[in-house]
């Protein structure tokens, strides 16, 4: 099936959704949230860091999506319009609990020579320690950990893409940001949790 | 090639997310032919995609059922308020 094609499917897919959520029909309330309810709620643990606390989060939001529903204008899918609506309530909770914290320098600035851009003698040591740890628990732990731990607008580019598997279109109409600018996120997240990684297998 | 591993390192996502155009891609994996700190780098990438892709062994699920129970039960209590209301209007 070619790629316009499989588009114009999903859209029909799509808008026959949104009328039967607008309507209010309790069963495509029910196979939406079926379907997208335990990435959502992956996502918030994920985000505000606690299991209660995403329960409240996704219940507030998915409760609020379905009293907003009316304001949906069809410009992104349902997923996305989810997924928006959860990030929004994520941050208002991570605000107020003030695990906001601003996302700081790349931390690949200081690896490169200013002269030639060559690495810096010693910039990394990691080569062969993590790999052959690849299948490990333990490695497979420092990464989530480290994930969990990443300022929350590197966490939300990193669990929307690597771990929920959204495509490129999806996160950028959840977070109502560029394709471009989104490429820079996921490029800095990967960079920082990177040398979170390093730094935490080098620990132990 | 790319004569500057800050260039290459600035690609590495675009490559492993498969975005990049066939010049970028063959610029990119001819300097990592002779690189090996490049290389290294490349690899740690490629690494945690794939364990960022895993299930994290240390968690447990929050609980799907008890939050999409509670959304649905909202939801249904929200549609019967509404029929009430309709059938208010109506009489």
């Amino acid at each position: 099936m070619r790629v316009d094609e499989k588009h114009q499917i999903m859209t029909a897919e799509n808008n026959n959704q949104i009328e039967g959520l607008k309507k209010g029909v309790p069963s495509v309330w029910q196979e939406v949230l079926t379907l997208n309810g335990p990435g959502l709620l992956g996502y918030a643990t994920r985000m505000v860091g606690d299991k209660a606390t995403a329960e409240d989060v996704v219940q507030d939001a998915l409760v609020n999506v379905f009293r907003s529903i009316e304001k949906f204008d069809g410009r992104c899918t349902i997923k996305s319009w989810l997924y928006r609506a959860i990030r929004n309530r994520a941050i208002d909770e991570i605000r107020r609990r003030k695990r906001f914290i601003d996302i700081g320098d790349d931390p690949e600035n200081e690896y490169f020579e200013d002269h030639d851009g060559h690495w810096r003698e010693d910039c990394f040591e990691w080569d062969g320690h993590a790999a052959r740890e690849l299948d490990s628990k333990r490695l497979l732990k420092v990464v989530h950990d480290e994930i969990n731990n990443l300022p929350h607008a590197h966490r939300e580019v990193l669990l929307m893409k690597e771990v929920e598997g959204l495509d490129v279109k999806e996160i950028c109409d959840a977070l109502e940001i560029s394709a471009g600018n989104l490429r820079i996120r996921i490029h800095r997240a990967r960079s920082v949790l990177r040398a979170a990684v390093w730094q935490s297998l080098n620990k132990e | 090639m790319y004569r500057r591993c800050d260039e290459v390192s600035d690609k590495i996502s675009e490559i492993i997310d498969r975005e990049a155009a066939f010049l970028t891609r063959f610029r990119f994996y001819t300097h990592l032919m002779v690189c090996s700190k490049c290389r290294d780098y490349f690899n740690q990438f490629k690494l945690l995609k794939s364990a960022s892709r895993e299930p994290n062994p240390g968690e447990l699920p929050a609980d799907f059922d008890k939050v999409m129970g509670f959304v649905m039960d909202e939801v249904e209590k929200e549609l019967d308020k509404n029929r009430v209301d309709d059938t208010l209007q109506g009489s």
